[in-house]
């Protein structure tokens, strides 16, 4: 396959990918960019690869948390005007929407690490193991990430009553 | 509960914000024609300096070409003499309470090996349940794993008391302890599958003491191209079918690393390179396993070659296994 090829092929799946991850499409366009730039001049090695899109996923990836480290100064990882584009009041009135919503914001707001693991799992549907070889850490480190994660998202779920739906307790 | 329905519901809507990739694709064609001629620029350049510098003081090029060789590596690793004699590394600390019904099954020692300090830098042993057997592929192992010189590093955790200082307990489906004595590297207890395990982690952390104790490095690479220079990580375990050793050689700024594996009997399937000595030992190289590689740049076919040919292996002193 030759990049151009790739490019025609992969680069919208890429793109969703990289805004699951990031939970920012702004930013997952620019992490976008900066890998499939790099990964031009290393196409025949990358090609030769099994799964060419899975090198180009990890460089995704890594990209994401060096980019993270670069700009520490960003604290809310999704825009407000990302979140508005997702959660736009009115979109759908439906009380599940509300939730899904919510859900957003509490995925958007975990630290980087964490909503990695998450999305690999949910998204990716990536087991431990696969996901600890992406991220080049142990799988006790991925599964300790996950617990994490579900410990804030359960904790933001408890301080947050959600809207018109009468409030529900964790 | 989280809802993990409603998890995979909120990702479909993150994704349906991505940016569609005609704009993407602009700009990353926009920008390859700048890199292109930007290098088209540079080998020009280049290609004048060449030609300048070879005329000016007749050093013929292929001098430049010839692999540079490491000198003498830390703590012997890399004698260039090929002397099949163990190298003790010291443990620097150790448990001195293990719950039962655990026995050893791994040791690695890191060695700092840049600028020539071959200085010992810690290292992390397993002890793990009858039956559970170490496996290099990451895989939980039900046991107890003491670090010397390693660190979580993402501000999790609540503080607890370890000794003198103060230290971090993280609980999640495995319990770990980290803590830094005064003037000593960062330790790490981690305790996975066992019964309670967070009383257990922290009674081991707090019996952790220093120790004169060594560990023997049977494995050496007499070469090591210059780019993995940093420290050394010298691993041990019992296999099946008798031992398996490595070398992982990394930079200080850890991008780049290689593996260097011995081991008796078969080499496992995905390894770029191999050799079968007589005496029923492999050595090997892995390959990236598919569909993920690392950043790191991968050995050239003349350097895995070389390393293999260069490498110094005996049988490990594995007499800790199985035991405490």
């Amino acid at each position: 396959m030759t990049f151009e090829e790739f490019l025609t092929t992969r680069l919208a799946a890429l793109l969703r990918y990289a805004t699951v991850l990031a939970c920012d499409p702004h930013l997952a366009e620019d992490i976008v960019q900066e890998v499939v730039a790099r990964a031009h001049p290393r196409w025949a090695r990358i090609s030769a690869t099994d799964v060419p899109e899975a090198y180009v996923k990890r460089m995704i990836v890594n990209e994401l948390a060096s980019w993270r480290r670069r700009r520490a100064a960003r604290v809310v990882p999704m825009s407000l005007a990302a979140l508005d584009m997702v959660t736009a009041p009115g979109a759908d009135p439906a009380v599940q929407l509300d939730e899904r919503d919510a859900m957003i914001r509490r995925l958007a707001a975990l630290p980087v690490r964490q909503r990695i693991v998450v999305a690999l799992r949910y998204y990716e549907g990536l087991s431990d193991e696969q996901i600890a070889d992406l991220l080049g850490c142990r799988p006790a480190t991925v599964r300790s990430h996950a617990s994490r994660a579900f410990a804030t998202l359960r904790t933001n779920m408890r301080a947050q009553t959600p809207t018109g739906t009468g409030g529900r307790h964790g | 509960m989280v809802d993990e329905q409603m998890i995979r519901a909120a990702y479909d809507a993150i994704a349906g914000t991505a940016s569609g990739p005609e704009r993407v694709r602009a700009r990353i064609e926009a920008r390859t024609r700048v890199h292109r001629q930007r290098r088209m620029l540079l080998v020009g350049a280049g290609a004048l300096g060449t030609a300048a510098a070879a005329t000016a003081v007749g050093v013929p090029l292929a001098i430049r070409d010839r692999p540079r060789v490491q000198g003498p590596a830390p703590g012997g690793l890399s004698s260039s003499a090929p002397v099949p004699e163990p190298v003790e590394v010291p443990l620097l600390f150790a448990p001195r309470w293990l719950p039962d019904g655990i026995a050893e099954q791994f040791r690695n020692v890191k060695i700092v090996t840049a600028g020539g300090a071959d200085k010992p830098a810690g290292g992390t042993r397993n002890w793990l349940l009858p039956g559970v057997r170490y496996a290099n592929d990451g895989t939980g192992l039900e046991g107890v794993m003491f670090s010397v010189g390693e660190r979580i590093d993402d501000n999790s955790g609540q503080p607890i008391r370890v000794g003198a200082v103060t230290g971090t307990l993280r609980v999640t489906d495995s319990s770990y302890v980290e803590w830094q004595p005064p003037g000593a590297p960062n330790l790490l207890v981690s305790v996975y599958g066992l019964p309670n395990a967070t009383e257990t982690a922290l009674r081991i952390a707090r019996s952790v003491a220093r120790t004169a104790a060594t560990t023997a490095v049977s494995m050496r690479s007499p070469w090591v191209p210059d780019r993995f220079a940093g420290f050394t990580l010298a691993s041990a375990y019992p296999t099946a079918d008798g031992w398996c050793q490595s070398l992982t050689h990394t930079s200080t700024n850890h991008r780049e690393n290689c593996t260097i594996f011995a081991r008796t009997g078969r080499a496992p399937q995905g390894s770029a390179y191999q050799v079968r000595r007589p005496d029923g030992v492999t050595l090997y190289i892995l390959a990236d396993p598919p569909g993920i590689i690392s950043n790191a740049t991968p050995l050239s076919r003349e350097e895995a070659t070389r390393m293999l040919a260069e490498v110094v292996c005996i049988a490990p002193d594995l007499s800790w296994a199985g035991g405490r």
